[in-house]
């Protein structure tokens, strides 16, 4: 088991848009070319104080997405390394021209950060409740993508892509997440995460539905069943050796996310596999269907995003192996 | 301040209490001009909800969806009771934005994205040409709206249609001068080829008077109607501090703040 990993399902010591502020502060000060934009959500991430703070970095820049991303990718031409965040479907459905030409088809090195993912946007109902970004910005060219678990792998990823490349994109949520990494773990794109072993059936989850996956993997001990959970970090590119390797081990595979499964993690998973070595695969997620209101736990029964449908599609999956 | 506007504001708060949540500072800041629009101006009502030559009152400041609530409950397309009793709720129609997918009439568009309501009632008033319909379309927009480019594509096109039918409301509570230098709008619109009106957003007598001069003027010019307002009109708490751009009340502030707007 990976050291660094001490999941304990509680509250983190700090929220994601606590360690968004400390670790944005942490990268400007130690290179003043980073530029973190906003457009006019700053309050929801309670980057005001940054904004303060660092006038010459820090940019607001009204309501007005669009225009933010060609103004990051001018930046960039002039030697900064700009970070740019909104709500997940104001950073990808309503940009998304402007993400995939003027950042990824014209190689600019731009971190696109979409908050409030997936059901996380709770009261705003289905207007904010971004499916389908993930699907999105799964098919730019070049692009990495990240789903984030819990708070500890912002803050590396942030520090980690601010030299990469094209497009690199976070969805997250603000807070909630539960505690899963010790601080300073390291990741890597393309790297997924073994939390647990197990030889049974493999649990590949991302986002908010990792701790749901390692729940569920307790409630499958308390069977006799024992699940492999793996946080899979970047959906792309996917770590196509582990799920691989994964899937050979266990012979059964079930995928859990915060976005719909037409495109997303549960797309990733089964398209490789149906291509190198067919295994069943079944997937927990949004199924095709709008956002809707709720709090997160309404929204996860309805959308079955529970660890008891994760454990009962892991016995599902047990049972089609044969 | 009338008693209407009283009423439409505790019916706000009550809302934003049962749901725990709302943008209330905005939706005080322009609850007078929805009121004036609907009970004065527009060739509308719950009986003419779904008629083709209705008027159509699109709300492109979606974040100020409890502000349509009340108006709409005071005209008798909804009860308070009925949203009171479903809003927060897991299959709620009702939003803190609206949605017009759930809604048969009464609702005109989703709300939300912002950016997105101008060239929607953009898209009707050219219809309304095109087909030779009197029916008018207002349409409501935060000054801080007007960052988005797609207002700006909107103004070209409107200008370039002659949508006379056409009337832009800006609850100008300048939200924008906190970020950026806009500089005046009332020029910049002018310049896009709009007539624009001044006027103060929580006077409803004034506000009529505007409302009837731009019925009035088809002269191939879209309207503007700059509408000076206050975020939190109405309880001097919520002009007072910013917190309430995006605060729900508890049981003891929904008292508070209605005891503010009752003597306001």
């Amino acid at each position: 088991m990976n050291r660094k990993i001490r999941y304990t399902g509680k509250k983190p010591e700090r929220e994601v848009f606590e360690i968004f502020n400390s670790t944005m502060r942490e990268l400007i000060e130690d290179d003043p070319h980073v530029i973190y934009l906003d457009a006019d959500l700053m309050g929801s991430l309670k980057t005001q104080e940054l904004w303060r703070a660092f006038p010459k970095n820090v940019f607001n820049t009204g309501i007005q997405e669009a225009n933010m991303i060609g103004v990051a990718c001018g930046m960039y031409l002039n030697g900064m390394k700009p970070y740019v965040h909104s709500f997940a479907p104001f950073t990808s459905r309503r940009v998304f021209d402007q993400v995939f030409l003027s950042i990824a088809y014209a190689e600019k090195s731009v971190r696109v950060i979409g908050s409030d993912a997936g059901i996380m946007a709770t009261h705003n109902g289905g207007t904010h409740m971004c499916f389908e970004d993930v699907a999105m910005m799964r098919t730019v060219p070049e692009a990495c993508v990240v789903d984030v678990s819990d708070p500890v792998m912002c803050a590396e990823f942030l520090k980690e892509t601010k030299e990469r490349p094209g497009l690199t994109f976070l969805r997250m949520p603000r807070r909630d997440l539960p505690d899963i990494y010790c601080p300073g773990t390291r990741f890597e794109e393309g790297k997924g995460m073994v939390l647990r072993e197990g030889g049974d059936v493999t649990l590949i989850g991302c986002g908010i539905m990792v701790a749901t996956c390692l729940q569920a993997a307790e409630a499958l001990r308390q069977e006799g069943i024992e699940a492999r959970v793996i946080d899979i970090v970047t959906i792309k590119p996917l770590d196509r050796e582990l799920v691989l390797e994964s899937a050979v081990k266990t012979g059964a595979v079930v995928t859990a996310e915060n976005a719909n499964v037409i495109g997303g993690l549960g797309s990733a998973v089964t398209e490789y596999l149906a291509m190198e070595r067919p295994t069943r695969v079944l997937r927990v997620g949004i199924e095709d269907t709008f956002g809707r209101v709720g709090v997160e736990s309404f929204l996860r029964e309805a959308y079955g995003l529970t660890a008891e449908h994760i454990a009962s599609e892991a016995k599902r999956a047990i049972a089609l192996k044969n | 301040m009338k008693q209407i506007s009283k009423t439409l504001r505790k019916e706000a708060l009550y809302l934003s209490h049962k749901c725990q949540d709302g943008n209330l500072q905005s939706v005080f800041s322009c609850l007078d001009i929805v009121w004036t629009l609907y009970d004065k101006i527009m060739n509308w009502s719950p009986q003419k909800a779904a008629d083709e030559d209705r008027d159509f009152f699109i709300i492109s400041k979606g974040q100020a969806t409890l502000a349509l609530y009340p108006v709409l409950i005071e005209k008798g397309m909804f009860s308070l009771e009925e949203i009171g009793s479903e809003i927060g709720t897991f299959h709620s129609r009702y939003c803190i934005q609206t949605d017009l997918t759930k809604f048969q009439g009464g609702i005109e568009n989703n709300a939300g994205s912002l950016g997105h309501g101008l060239p929607f009632a953009a898209g009707i008033a050219h219809a309304n040409k095109i087909k030779r319909s009197l029916s008018r379309v207002y349409v409501l927009c935060g000054d801080g709206e007007f960052c988005e480019g797609t207002m700006w594509e909107t103004c070209i096109f409107a200008g370039s249609k002659r949508l006379d039918n056409l009337c832009v409301i800006i609850d100008d509570n300048n939200s924008v001068g906190a970020m950026v230098e806009f500089g005046s709008l009332s020029a910049k619109l002018a310049a896009f080829g709009f007539e624009v009106f001044d006027v103060d957003g929580h006077d409803m007598q004034a506000l009529e008077t505007v409302f009837l001069q731009v019925g009035t003027a088809l002269n191939g010019k879209p309207k503007a109607v700059i509408a000076h307002t206050i975020r939190g009109y109405g309880s001097q708490t919520m002009t007072e501090q910013d917190i309430w751009f995006h605060k729900a009340p508890n049981a003891e502030e929904l008292q508070m703040l209605t005891k503010e707007v009752e003597e306001f």
